[in-house]
């Protein structure tokens, strides 16, 4: 039935791109213990997969070691309305079930490839839910990346007391 | 109470408040060796020791500067403010901490600490001119100025050099140089519409780099007050570690503390000026204890009044005796109304296509400034006086962020350009009216055991029409130098949020229909002194801070002499 729909989806993109409709409103998570977004364990750990997935860890830093899943709760805790604190949860779920039924397994046990084309899943997907839970991952995922301190610091070339001004240089190349 | 006591409390002057007048007041009275107790309603903040988020890096702000949910909900006034951020709340007030009545809707800002908002302020100063003196009297509003440009050259000079003001000479009438240190650098799109603008409109309007409270170049003076050279770090409203733009707590402020001569009580909330009717003028102040709440008399010749413009109306207004049923010096009946501010609504901003090939480095605390044109040396439109306004261009330029893992990685890596944006906002002049005021509620009282204050406060038509101008003539300006994608935006927002209410003990020549002499003295209580906000008989496009310490110094120059002539 539906796990079908999904895999002949899947066989559509050339790219591998799915985009994922309503119906994967359909399932509900498991609840374990909580933390400040009061997410289960298995959320939680999810959420780092999600987080590892968009930035990873390659031969620079990446989610797991800039701990960008613990910004991304404490954004969403404190930040957030309580509405859409709800609605980030119910989505963080709905993740879970998606790879389950798409892939026939939890998200962590997914390879890179397949853990990518679920997000791109959710970027695409025609649920606004799913589509808002990708873009305020990948936003909050981006923010924690170019305002950390390896990022500013080795990349950016962040100047905390830059000492000057000058108002016409060349474009850096 | 026992007289051993009351000689403790006893001082050759008061100053009520510690922000950026009542600094300049205690720093002059200090060394004019007036023994001088400065009354602070906050609490102590100390230069650098109390700037807690001063070296904090941005990584290190757990939300990265935004501000809790709900925390912004419980605070829907100072959540507004653009200095407000999870860096710097601690030196704002809360909407809870000293509520009032909004009888039109007002934006109260405040920062009660030692230095006040001058820990937090804008730090554009600019001098008025003759033109922004004269104005009332020329176009029959307010009344007017007991005060010329001539009389208070002098005194913007002796507060610049202090304080250290950056700026160019541009040679202007309607915006007199000052002793300035080296100004800030334009950039190559600013200096592009400086000089498209001067094609175009002659002298009659210039872009010209802005004035600000900065120490581009210290002098010995700003060594000798501990302070060092602006860093460019642009995050001033946390407190500068190196004294590098002006605040009361880098300078003033040690510096009367140096000439030991000044004490210092934070958490002093002035109820009321105490007026003798036998004596016929006032001979101190009653304040709360912010914290025990408990009251204390303390006593002193001369008064200055520097609790900031509409604090400085409810200590006035809260102040009443046999003499004044209706405020302190209150003959008139003006006191708290004439409130005026600026009109900060309207926006215009632009993409500038050229100088493609060139951006900027560094930070500059600072951007243009395009001084008042309209209605200059004559009426020429069908509203009064006119605008100032902020201008600056910025090379846009971000970080791709297109897919997801190692691509986006790769992508965040690299930065791209785009055009230049450019930007500019309107700082109106508004008009003093009678129906613009603020009094106290007759039931409601804030925590401390005060009346509030209601506030009625509003723009008028002349506003609205001023809003409207400034659109077409920046519209027009922007088009003129090939500027494109031209929006303008009026955010209608409430008054307040400009922070440069003013006015309500205004000055004047006439007791009957103003508070202040010439002097900022109390026409009828003549050793009470307003030097903040509140004395402004117009309010004219400046930023008002600068013209605030002139009057300051100069009014204690004036009290000390009268003292000493035993005339107070």
């Amino acid at each position: 039935m539906k796990r079908r729909e999904v895999f002949s989806n899947l066989g559509l993109g050339a790219l591998g791109v799915i985009a994922l409709p309503a119906w994967a409103n359909g399932w509900s998570g498991t609840n374990l213990k909580k933390d400040n977004l009061d997410l289960s364990l298995d959320q939680n750990s999810l959420l780092e997969d999600l987080a590892e997935t968009i930035i990873p860890e390659t031969n620079t830093p990446g989610a797991k070691t800039l701990e960008i899943a613990k910004f991304i709760k404490t954004m969403v805790a404190d930040i957030y309305s309580p509405e859409d604190k709800e609605r980030f949860k119910v989505a963080v779920t709905k993740v879970e079930d998606i790879s389950k039924l798409l892939y026939g397994k939890t998200y962590n046990e997914c390879s890179k490839t397949q853990k990518i084309h679920l997000l791109q899943g959710l970027d695409m997907s025609s649920d606004k839910d799913q589509k808002w839970f990708f873009n305020t991952t990948k936003r909050l995922s981006v923010q924690a990346y170019t305002s950390s301190e390896y990022f500013l610091t080795n990349i950016a070339k962040f100047e905390f007391a830059p000492g000057r001004y000058l108002g016409c240089v060349p474009v850096p190349q | 109470m026992f007289v051993p006591d009351k000689k403790k409390r006893t001082f050759d002057a008061i100053v009520v408040g510690s922000g950026i007048s009542g600094g300049w007041s205690a720093k002059e009275l200090c060394e004019k060796g007036l023994k001088t107790l400065v009354l602070e309603r906050g609490r102590d903040v100390k230069h650098i020791v109390d700037y807690p988020t001063t070296m904090t890096q941005p990584w290190e702000f757990e939300h990265r500067g935004q501000l809790n949910h709900d925390f912004k909900k419980e605070n829907p006034i100072i959540s507004k403010c653009y200095a407000f951020y999870e860096g710097t709340t601690q030196f704002f007030v809360k909407d809870k901490e000293h509520p009032y009545v909004q009888e039109k809707p007002f934006d109260w800002i405040r920062g009660y600490q030692v230095g006040g908002k001058s820990l937090l302020w804008a730090r554009q100063t600019q001098r008025w001119s003759k033109y922004d003196f004269e104005g009332p009297a020329r176009d029959g509003f307010a009344v007017e100025w007991p005060v010329t440009y001539d009389e208070m050259a002098p005194w913007y000079s002796h507060v610049e050099k202090f304080a250290g003001i950056s700026g160019n000479k541009d040679g202007l009438d309607t915006l007199p140089d000052g002793e300035f240190l080296p100004p800030h650098e334009m950039n190559c799109v600013e200096d592009y519409f400086s000089q498209k603008v001067a094609q175009k409109y002659g002298k009659d309007r210039n872009v010209i780099i802005g004035r600000a409270a900065h120490l581009t170049k210290p002098n010995q003076i700003h060594f000798d007050q501990g302070r060092a050279q602006c860093q460019n770090r642009t995050i001033c409203e946390r407190g500068c570690p190196y004294g590098g733009y002006f605040s009361s707590n880098a300078s003033t402020i040690p510096w009367a503390m140096k000439t030991g001569k000044m004490t210092l009580k934070p958490d002093s909330v002035v109820h009321s000026i105490i007026y003798d009717d036998k004596l016929g003028k006032a001979t101190g102040v009653r304040v709360i204890d912010a914290n025990t709440k408990e009251m204390t008399e303390y006593y002193a010749k001369i008064i200055f009044v520097n609790a900031a413009a509409i604090n400085t109306n409810l200590i006035l207004l809260n102040s009443t005796s046999a003499r004044f049923p209706n405020g302190l010096g209150n003959d008139s009946g003006v006191l708290g109304k004439y409130v005026a501010f600026h009109n900060y609504r309207a926006r215009v901003s632009g993409e500038y296509e050229g100088f493609l090939d060139k951006t900027t480095e560094g930070k500059r605390p600072n951007s243009p400034y395009i001084p008042r044109f309209r209605n200059v040396l004559k009426q020429e439109t069908d509203f009064l006086r006119g605008y100032a306004a902020g201008f600056g261009a910025n090379r846009m330029s971000w970080n791709k962020n297109e897919g997801l893992g190692e691509t986006l990685k790769d992508n965040l890596a690299k930065r791209e350009f785009g055009n230049w944006n450019v930007g500019s906002h309107m700082m109106g002049e508004t008009i003093p009216k009678e129906s613009n005021f603020v009094a106290l509620d007759q039931n409601l009282k804030d925590p401390f055991g005060m009346p509030q204050l209601r506030i009625s406060v509003d723009y008028d038509n002349n506003d609205e029409k001023m809003v409207k101008d400034y659109i077409e003539q920046m519209t027009e300006m922007f088009t003129m130098a090939g500027f494109t994608n031209i929006r303008a935006n009026d955010s209608k927002q409430p008054a307040g949020l400009d922070i440069h209410e003013m006015g309500g003990v205004r000055m004047g020549k006439d007791p009957k229909t103003s508070m202040l002499n010439g002097f900022n003295q109390l026409h009828a209580c003549k050793n009470v002194f307003v030097t903040d906000g509140a004395c402004m008989t117009s309010t004219s496009t400046q930023n008002p801070s600068l013209t605030y310490m002139a009057f300051s110094a100069r009014a204690v120059d004036y009290a000390v002499k009268e003292m000493r002539k035993k005339n107070l």
